[in-house]
C-alpha cells in the first residue's frame, strides 16, 4: 500500500477554484506514480467545505469517515484534525488556544498562541518546521490525548488488551516516548495495554473500503504489522512483578515507590507476572519498541493548574524516560 | 516539485454584487438597467444603531437634546486652568443618561438614505424594497475571512503594508469610507469606530479582536492574510493606494473585497490550476512559524526543499513545498522591497 498526502487549498478560498476534484485525482495518482484505478473511495467528512466539490463519476464513491470506522472492530483511536474516531463513535474535539496553552512548553504570550491557532484553523496544519511548532503540534497532541482517555477510561480502555493508535496527527509522528508518556499521563484507570502506532498511516485510507471488503481490509491490517511501541501496565498499587526472558533468566522488579519503571526492549518474547494485592496475572509480551513500563503513580494523576508546576512535572518524567531508546 | 496554488485574486468578468437597503424602503431602477457608480438604486428612511457612551465630570447637554458631530458633550476640569472634554462622534439625541454609572445613549437621527451602485454594470436581480443585484467585471480580492455585514464606500488607504499608521493625524476624514491597512489593531479600530469607518481592508488582525468583533454591531473587517502581524501582500497593498477613492465594496461573509475593474489586471493570473510546478520567479506565501503569512519569490528547488528569498526577512529560506503556497505566477515580478 502507498500513502500520500495532497493538500487542499485553504477553504476559505474554495470559491475561486474549479474542476477541484479531477485535478485533486490527478495530483494524487501523479505523487503515488499510479495509472487510473478501477474504483476510487474518498473518505470525506460530511460536513467538509470541500464535500459538494468532491464531484465524481460513477467509478467514484464518498464515504465519511464515521461510516467507515463504525466497521472496524479493532481497538483504535484514530486522531483527525477535528474529529476522533474509535469503535465507539465519532466525536469533535473542540479544542481551544487556551488548551494548547496549557502544554505549550515554550513561554510564549497567549495572543501569540491564538494567532498561530487561528492561522493554523484557516490555512490547514503544514509540517512542523523547527521546535517551536513541533511544541505546538506535540501541545495539541497531549490535549487530544488526554481527552481521549478521559472519555474511554470506563469503558474502551476497560474491555481490551491493545490499543491501537492513529489519524492525521500522528501522521509522520516519530517521538515515541514523548507519545508513551501522553498515554500514560493519561491513562486514569489501572490497566495493561499494548500500543501500536500506526506509523505508515494506513487506518485512514483503508477504512473507506470497509464497507466494500471487510474481510480484505482486515486480512490486509493483519499483515501489515503496526509498530509494537511498549507494553504498559497502569498499576497504581504498586505491584510486585517479575520478567522472565526466553532463556529463563527472571528477574524480580523492585517497584516500591511511585513512579515509572521501564524494562529496557528484548529481543524475544517475555513473560511477565505482576502480582497486586492478592491479585496476580501473567502474560507473555512481544518485543515492542520502548520496552516495558510499569507506571505506578496513584490515579487520578494530580495534573497541577500551573502551567509551571506541570512543566516541571513533566520534565521531571522525562528525565526518567531519558534513557529509554527510540 | 509540486505545491498547492493559493487562489486568492481572481478576475471575474461576471462578478455579482448585491447592493442591500439598511431598511425597507423603495428601489428605483429595473431589471436590465444599465448603472454606473454612482446612479442611486434605492432610498429609504434610516436610523443606525444607537450607541452607548460614558463621560467623566459634568455633561453640557441635557437628556433629549439634539447634538451634531463634534459638539462638546462633557466635560471635566483638570487642573485650575484647564479642562478635557468629550465630543460626540455623530449626530443624534442624548438619552438614557445615567449620572450615577455615568453613561448615556447617543440615539441617531433618522436620516434620509440613498443605495448607489457603487460599481458600474448591469441590474441582474431585484428583490422589492430590499436589494438589487448588479452584474459587472471586478477584481475580487479573498482573504481569509471577514466580519459584519456587507459594506462599500471610497477606498483609502493608511500606514504601510505591515504595520498600522504611526501617526493617526492621518486618519482625517474617514467617515463612510472602506480603510486599506497593513495591520489592523484594537487601537486603529476604535479610533476608526469612532470617525464613522464603513470597513476594513486588512492584511492582518489579532485573533482575539477578530474573536471578538460582533458580526452584526461592529465595523466590518476582512482580513487578507491571517492574523498577528502579519503584511498585506505588498503588490496588493500598492494596487489598492493606486486606485484610492475608487468606491469598493466589501463581502465578510465570503472574506471578499470586490473592487470594479475594466479588464484583467496584469498581475493577476486566471488559471483555474489548484497545484503547480514550483518555478523560480514565483511569488509565494510562507506557512512555516517563523515567517507565517510573509510573501517571497521562489529562487529554485533542492533537495525537497523550496528556496525563498522571504521579503521581510531579507534573506533566503528553504522550505518544504506544504509550507508555501503559490500566489502569483507569472515568473517576472521583481521583489517590491
Amino acid at each position: 500500500m502507498k500513502v500520500s498526502t495532497v493538500r487542499l487549498p485553504p477553504p476559505a478560498f474554495i470559491d475561486n477554484y474549479e474542476n477541484v476534484w479531477p485535478q485533486v485525482f490527478n495530483e494524487i495518482k501523479l505523487s503515488l506514480d499510479l495509472k487510473a484505478p478501477a474504483k476510487v473511495f474518498v473518505n470525506i467528512h460530511p460536513q467538509s467545505l470541500w464535500f459538494n466539490s468532491i464531484d465524481m463519476d460513477r467509478s467514484c464513491k464518498k464515504i465519511s469517515p464515521k461510516d467507515s470506522f463504525c466497521d472496524m472492530n479493532i481497538p483504535f483511536m484514530y486522531f483527525g484534525e477535528e474529529q476522533f474516531y474509535s469503535p465507539l463513535g465519532a466525536y469533535d474535539f473542540e479544542v481551544s488556544p487556551q488548551d494548547v496553552s496549557k502544554w505549550f512548553e515554550f513561554g510564549e504570550s497567549l495572543s501569540s498562541i491564538e494567532d498561530f491557532w487561528g492561522n493554523r484553523s484557516f490555512y490547514g496544519a503544514k509540517p512542523a518546521r523547527g521546535a517551536w511548532e513541533v511544541a505546538f503540534n506535540e501541545a495539541i497532541l497531549r490535549e487530544k490525548v488526554f481527552r481521549a482517555m478521559e472519555l474511554f477510561s470506563q469503558s474502551l480502555l476497560k474491555d481490551v488488551e491493545e490499543l491501537y493508535l492513529s489519524g492525521e496527527v500522528l501522521y509522520g509522528y516519530s517521538n515515541l516516548a514523548e507519545l508513551l508518556l501522553m498515554v500514560l499521563n493519561s491513562a486514569n484507570v489501572p490497566g495493561a495495554w499494548t500500543l501500536f502506532l500506526d506509523k505508515d498511516s494506513i487506518l485512514g485510507p483503508v477504512s473507506a473500503l470497509l464497507g466494500v471488503d471487510k474481510d480484505n481490509v482486515l486480512s490486509f491490517l493483519k499483515e501489515h504489522q503496526f509498530l509494537c511501541m511498549s507494553h504498559i501496565f497502569v498499576v497504581p498499587e504498586v505491584p510486585r512483578a517479575q520478567v522472565t526472558s526466553s532463556d529463563n533468566i527472571t528477574q524480580a522488579l523492585t517497584l516500591k515507590k511511585e513512579g515509572l519503571f521501564l524494562v529496557p526492549p528484548a529481543a524475544d518474547d517475555v513473560e511477565v507476572s505482576v502480582k497486586v494485592g492478592k491479585e496476580a496475572f501473567e502474560k507473555s509480551l512481544s518485543p515492542s519498541s520502548l520496552g516495558i513500563v510499569f507506571d505506578t503513580r496513584k490515579r487520578p494523576l494530580g495534573i497541577p493548574d500551573s502551567r509551571v508546576e506541570r512543566l516541571k512535572l513533566r520534565d521531571l518524567l522525562r528525565k526518567q524516560i531519558s534513557n529509554w531508546e527510540v | 516539485m509540486r505545491a498547492v496554488v493559493l487562489k486568492k485574486y481572481v478576475y471575474n468578468e461576471s462578478a455579482f454584487v448585491e447592493r442591500q437597503l439598511p431598511s425597507d424602503g423603495k428601489i428605483v431602477v429595473s431589471v436590465g438597467a444599465k448603472v454606473r457608480s454612482f446612479d442611486k438604486l434605492g432610498e429609504c428612511i434610516y436610523s443606525e444603531r444607537s450607541q452607548d457612551f460614558s463621560y467623566e465630570g459634568e455633561l453640557v447637554k441635557s437628556e433629549g437634546e439634539l447634538v451634531y458631530s463634534d459638539d462638546v458633550i462633557w466635560a471635566k476640569k483638570k487642573g485650575p486652568f484647564g479642562s478635557v472634554v468629550g465630543r460626540a462622534p455623530f449626530s443624534g439625541v442624548i438619552v438614557d443618561v445615567d449620572d450615577e454609572k455615568k453613561t448615556y445613549k447617543l440615539e441617531r437621527k433618522p436620516r434620509d438614505f440613498t443605495l448607489i451602485s457603487g460599481v458600474p454594470g448591469v441590474v441582474e436581480d431585484i428583490v422589492a424594497g430590499k436589494s438589487v443585484l448588479v452584474k459587472t467585471k471586478a477584481l475580487e480580492i479573498s482573504g481569509v475571512g471577514g466580519k459584519g455585514s456587507d459594506s462599500s464606500g471610497e477606498i483609502v488607504v493608511i500606514g504601510s503594508y505591515g504595520s498600522e499608521p504611526a501617526d493617526f493625524s492621518e486618519l482625517g476624514d474617514l467617515s463612510g469610507k472602506i480603510i486599506a491597512c497593513g495591520v489592523l489593531s484594537p487601537y486603529l479600530y476604535s479610533k476608526a469606530k469612532l470617525f464613522g469607518v464603513s470597513g476594513f481592508i486588512a492584511g492582518s488582525v489579532s485573533y482575539s479582536l477578530y474573536k471578538d468583533l460582533d458580526v452584526r454591531g461592529d465595523v466590518p473587517v476582512v482580513v487578507l492574510e491571517g492574523f498577528g502581524q502579519i503584511p498585506m501582500n505588498p503588490f496588493v497593498f500598492d494596487y489598492l493606494k493606486g486606485i484610492a477613492s475608487r468606491f469598493v465594496v466589501i463581502n465578510p461573509g465570503s472574506g471578499k473585497a470586490i473592487i470594479y475593474e475594466t479588464r484583467p489586471l496584469a498581475w493577476v493570473d486566471n488559471s483555474a490550476e489548484i497545484y503547480a510546478d514550483v518555478l523560480e520567479g514565483q511569488v509565494v506565501q510562507v506557512f512555516a512559524h517563523e515567517a507565517f503569512g510573509l510573501f517571497g519569490t521562489v529562487l529554485g528547488a533542492e533537495k525537497g526543499r523550496v528556496k525563498v528569498d522571504v521579503w521581510d526577512l531579507k534573506k533566503t529560506v528553504p522550505f518544504l513545498p506544504g509550507c508555501v503556497g503559490i500566489v502569483l505566477s507569472r515568473g517576472t515580478l521583481p521583489a517590491p522591497l
